[in-house]
């Protein structure tokens, strides 16, 4: 069933029974019917009622609970649930689940004549029912400064409180917030619909589960239709979607909220002014629903695909001591922290192996392309189909030699990828992965990629944090013999090519022993193991040379539960 | 004839005495207080957990999860009382006029929500999440007491009667609890942490014993 046919069931649903629920609430009690009188009163209502709906504890206590949750629990979280540049999303999550509240708030403010038996009283005034419904809809405007409030707050909150500089995608968020702010009015809106069709308490609840289901059930992974809901939830590529025009969003959002607040008002004697609201609302749903749902056209696709072949053509670039960084334009400010990490890693190496062209260019991770992954009962490929039918992964994943931060970042280690990457360069091995080797080569126990990892390591006080966080997990999950990706930005919906849930970024990988191997050597002095390794430069980046070898030359030995590891292997295949 | 009302030991001398039967081995009693029950709230609560077990299969620990939040929002209705001001003034006390109110709605809800479970069980052909038994029904019953225990404290609040809010604020703090990760590794899987799970099933029954208690909250 699509997502179109349901939307009309559901409504058909509620005022069918609305129907056979007055005809028989009319034939059980005496009811006041009368439809006499004016709408002067609607502003005043309105307002008593806007700041009773927006002073709703159901409202009130959803955001501030959810807005205390995530502050707590979720902001906080490491980034194998939360990407940096989602974070936001999160922040502004408790809005939304507030609309959902607001049904419930604004159907029971609605309803509250009848439930305390004032329908007769209320009938005798000089307002008509018709002035009052209309009252109920305009205060459901009352709730949306609220909601704003709490978008700023949480947002300047966000920023103060989180170390590394999350980009901001300004055009996503104000698109959301817009979005959310609309969702505000609809939730109260759909209350008094069904405050006004079905007067009963599990009507709200009925309506509340009927929203979700209708925005998280039918076509909500269609590559199209997925734009028919208020929250859509399938994201094919993020950056690389092709995402309809805005105006068209909110216009169909619009629409959908006037058609609510239309139908609310059926509930009363049929006027020319409703027929012409009513139709133009469906109108623009079916309008901006339709243009929505339109194939992509050659030329969106065709920018996609050179998005993703070459990204530098869409970054912001610049170059800081030789190094050259691309990177999205929201993304920018991550230069900033990568750049002392590089000059670090740089810096420590002998002047005659510090190489002369590092470039570090933002890339998208290497996904699974080969068929389609199953997320949600859903398969599908990481981006449009369109898209895919056209891109060449061989080039737009190509091994060109520089380090490829991906575009999902990670703000509790923001600059150790970035670092393993030059590391990797300098000390002969891939620095990123690529088509033809998405999780990248197998270096497990050889010298230089314990190098490279101290290199890293060892580079920025986070790159230290960072290193010790990896090395607490390995002993802690005992993974000394596993397969440990240094940099481990978990791929949320397993789509990576690397095939170890992670994404495919990294260009060498070692166990958890040459994890311990980099973070034993990271925990002595720097300057010493720096003297050690430019007297030793050749051998200790020779791929037969194992890391026994480089802790043995700086002194040092293994811990003995990871003795076992390294003296297994001695050679990689990394070429 | 001799009347008696729930949990009292006053009692009326009528023209006719009779032996003295406990008012809840009365049927008349039960047919009372089962009018009283939100019905179209219950099945509503009951369909909505139908149409999710059936849509998910509840392979997972999560969507049993799930079900239990959905199975029992109707719960927080139960204690609403329209003629609370009548019945208060009632030699009966508040706990045992409460108590077969919560007793009926808690035991169809369990029932059904025990058909679901294996109906739907007997159904599915993948892989399971499995639990055993007991935690599920831990689990469940864990939050049931919740959502009455919401609505034993909202019905002391004048003219709070007929609303789901509360039971939906429950919901909500079930579903956060399922959704944040490290709220969700304190408290799943529910075998891992059966003490967590008693512990709190103790202070929900403890609350509805506390907020069963005469004393006015407020004026």
């Amino acid at each position: 069933m699509t997502v179109t046919v349901s939307f009309a069931v559901t409504v058909a649903l509620i005022l069918g029974a609305g129907f056979v629920f007055r005809r028989w609430d009319e034939s059980h009690h005496q009811r006041f019917t009368d439809e006499a009188g004016t709408a002067r009163a609607v502003p005043a209502l309105a307002r008593v009622e806007a700041r009773r709906l927006a002073l709703h504890p159901a409202f009130l206590i959803t955001v501030g609970f959810i807005g205390a949750v995530t502050a707590a629990f979720m902001i906080p979280e490491a980034n194998h649930t939360i990407e940096a540049d989602r974070v936001e999303f999160f922040t502004v999550i408790a809005v939304p689940l507030g609309a959902l509240a607001l049904v419930a708030g604004a159907h029971r403010n609605a309803g509250r004549s009848r439930r305390e038996g004032t329908e007769e009283l209320f009938a005798s005034t000089p307002t008509s029912p018709r002035a009052r419904t209309s009252a109920f809809l305009l205060a459901c405007l009352g709730p949306v400064p609220i909601a704003f409030a709490y978008i700023v707050v949480a947002r300047l909150s966000l920023g103060t409180v989180l170390d590394a500089p999350v980009p901001t995608l300004w055009p996503l968020l104000i698109g959301a917030a817009v979005t959310i702010m609309l969702a505000v009015v609809g939730g109260g809106v759909v209350g008094v619909f069904l405050s006004r069709w079905l007067p009963t308490t599990a009507a709200a609840l009925a309506g509340i589960a009927a929203i979700i289901w209708l925005n998280n059930g039918p076509d909500n992974h269609h590559a199209r239709f997925r734009w028919l809901r208020v929250a859509v939830e399938k994201d094919l590529g993020g950056r690389f979607d092709i995402v309809p025009a805005a105006p068209w969003r909110f216009a169909f959002i619009a629409g959908l909220v006037g058609l609510g607040a239309c139908l609310a008002l059926w509930r009363h004697p049929a006027r020319r002014s409703l027929v012409v609201a009513t139709v133009s609302c469906v109108g623009l749903v079916a309008a901006s629903g339709w243009v929505m749902t339109r194939p992509p056209t050659a030329e969106q696709v065709r920018r996609v695909v050179a998005d993703l072949e070459s990204p530098t053509e869409r970054q912001h670039c610049e170059e800081r001591h030789g190094v050259r960084y691309c990177a999205y334009p929201d993304a920018a400010g991550w230069i900033d922290t990568w750049a002392p990490a590089v000059e670090a890693v740089i810096a420590a190496v002998p002047a005659a192996a510090r190489p002369d062209d590092v470039r570090v260019f933002q890339r998208e991770s290497v996904p699974q392309l080969t068929e389609p992954v199953e997320y949600n009962g859903d398969l599908s490929y990481p981006y449009l189909d369109e898209v895919v039918a056209v891109l060449d992964p061989a080039v737009a994943w190509r091994a060109d030699g520089a380090v490829h931060p991906p575009l999902e970042l990670d703000d509790q280690r923001p600059d150790l990828g970035v670092a393993f990457g030059v590391a990797s360069i300098i000390v002969g091995l891939p620095p990123a992965s690529s088509w033809s080797a998405p999780a990248g080569c197998w270096a497990q126990g050889q010298s230089r990629l314990v190098l490279a990892m101290w290199l890293a390591g060892s580079a920025t006080s986070t790159t230290r944090n960072a290193l010790s966080t990896v090395a607490e997990r390995v002993e802690e999950e005992a993974l000394v013999d596993q397969r440990v990706p240094f940099t481990t930005l978990s791929d949320y919906e397993d789509r990576s090519a690397s095939g170890d849930g992670y994404q495919a970024v990294v260009g060498a990988a070692g166990t958890g022993a040459d994890v311990l191997a980099a973070h034993r050597l990271a925990q002595s002095d720097r300057a010493e193991i720096i003297a050690v390794v430019a007297q030793n430069w050749d051998e200790v980046t020779d791929p037969t040379t194992p890391s026994s070898r480089l802790l043995e030359l700086a002194g040092l030995s293994l811990p003995e539960h990871t003795a076992l590891a390294p003296a297994a292997v001695r050679s990689g295949t990394c070429a | 004839m001799r009347m008696r009302t729930a949990g009292s030991n006053q009692s009326t001398l009528g023209p006719t005495p009779s032996p003295t039967l406990p008012a809840w081995q009365q049927a008349e009693y039960w047919r009372y207080t089962t009018r009283l029950v939100p019905w179209t709230l219950t099945a509503t609560s009951i369909l909505l957990g139908a149409a999710w077990a059936i849509r998910t299969h509840l392979d997972t620990a999560n969507e049993r999860s799930v079900l239990a939040v959905i199975s029992t929002i109707s719960l927080c209705a139960v204690f609403d009382d329209d003629a609370g001001v009548i019945t208060s003034a009632t030699p009966t006390p508040l706990w045992a006029r409460r108590m077969p109110r919560a007793v009926i709605p808690l035991s169809v809800l369990a029932v059904a929500w025990a058909l679901m479970v294996v109906g739907v069980a007997a159904r599915r052909t993948g892989t399971v999440e499995s639990a055993p038994v007991w935690a599920t029904t831990l689990e469940w019953f864990t939050v049931a007491v919740s959502q009455l225990v919401v609505g034993a404290i909202a019905s002391r609040r004048p003219g709070a009667s007929g609303s789901i809010a509360p039971g939906l604020l429950v919901a909500l703090v079930w579903l956060t609890a399922e959704g944040a990760p490290m709220l969700h590794r304190q408290m799943h899987p529910v075998r891992s942490h059966p003490a967590l799970w008693c512990a709190l099933l103790f202070v929900a029954l403890s609350a509805i014993a506390v907020a069963a208690q005469e004393r006015r909250w407020r004026s």
